[in-house]
């Protein structure tokens, strides 16, 4: 071996030990990453649970029709912060949107399907939760 | 000195630097997954049974079930588990600030303990570590209440971190991992009748 050979064995294994480094920097990014948004969307769920909760107390059909004035999602979707901890000193904020329709009608019930969607855009790509349920009226 | 020597101890230096760097990156970040995945399983098991026992709040129970309503201490009648031998039990939540989690390094842990059914015909008190544990309590329309004979809705708050810092910075400060859940229960018993 000569001093020259010596130099580029080396800057060939130092360029292999740097590419090996930074994909496994990369990929524990990738996993730190994809706990954070998965702690998000469980967030994300328990806020559209919570509109879930308030649509199950709507009394009137009405109230879920979208051709109806009482539409109570017609000022939808909102912009929401959800703040958590002693004096609220994290914040997130949401988005969200909530829609009915009318599912089937006959002499005795009238059904509507409520869907609802979350969405955390403090995440590229943003974060998005949807939960459904049908709410049934008797006539 | 032999020019040599000194270009191989300079490369074989930064190269050394350059591993132990990366090693102690691997060993933050396996632990910050580690520590994360058990503390997600820990809040989801925590989630689990509050959100059986709130939504069970005031079943088959008498006209007002809230026994006593805090921030951190809320006692209230119900079947919690419709076949486990029990009928109406007294369940309470309560955060004890006077009992720290003293087999854990993190300070922030404190036992959230639920005394309540836990078995077939059998109650008896689970102790959680959690970091933060509040509940607010809301009238019908929305506000804000201290009255429990008015109490609605109910929104509970719960941060837990971990056991052990994924990180220690320089200035001696321990990062834990944190997760945080926040949801409003609508009991139906508490809202009958509509």
């Amino acid at each position: 071996m000569n001093d020259f050979s010596d130099v580029l064995i080396l800057m060939v294994a130092m360029t292999l030990f740097s590419s090996f480094t930074l994909t496994s920097a990369r990929n524990f990014n990738l996993s730190s990453t994809d706990l954070a948004r998965s702690d998000a969307e469980y967030r994300a769920i328990a806020t559209a649970q919570n509109e879930l909760d308030y649509i199950k107390w709507i009394d009137q059909p009405t109230k879920l029709n979208p051709t109806s004035t009482n539409y109570v999602f017609s000022s939808y979707p909102v912009s929401k912060v959800n703040q958590f901890g002693a004096n609220n000193r994290f914040e997130e904020p949401v988005n969200i949107n909530a829609e009915s329709y009318l599912l089937d009608e006959d002499a005795s019930i009238v059904r509507y399907k409520v869907i609802v969607t979350v969405t955390n855009t403090e995440y590229t790509p943003v974060i998005s939760s949807t939960v459904s349920t049908i709410k049934s009226f008797a006539k | 000195m032999n020019i040599g020597i000194i270009t191989s101890t300079l490369v074989g230096g930064i190269l050394l630097i350059s591993i132990l760097s990366f090693t102690r990156l691997v060993n933050t970040n396996s632990l910050e997954s580690t520590l994360g995945s058990i503390n997600q399983n820990r809040l989801n098991e925590t989630v689990e049974i509050l959100s059986n026992d709130f939504n069970k709040i005031g079943f088959r129970a008498p006209v007002n079930p809230i026994i006593s309503i805090g921030s951190t201490d809320f006692s209230f009648i119900g079947d919690i588990y419709d076949n486990d031998g029990l009928d109406t039990t007294t369940v309470r939540w309560v955060w004890d600030l006077t009992d720290p989690v003293l087999n854990t390094r993190n300070p922030n842990d404190y036992y959230l303990k639920r005394t309540g059914p836990v078995g077939v015909s059998t109650t008896g008190e689970t102790r959680i570590p959690v970091s933060y544990f509040n509940i607010d309590y809301y009238a019908a329309d929305g506000s804000l209440t201290t009255n429990k004979a008015v109490t609605k809705h109910v929104e509970v708050e719960i941060i837990i971190e971990s056991p052990d810092p994924y990180r220690t910075s320089i200035s001696g400060e321990e990062m834990y991992y944190r997760s945080v859940w926040k949801r409003v229960f609508i009991p139906s018993n508490l809202n009958l009748p509509f």
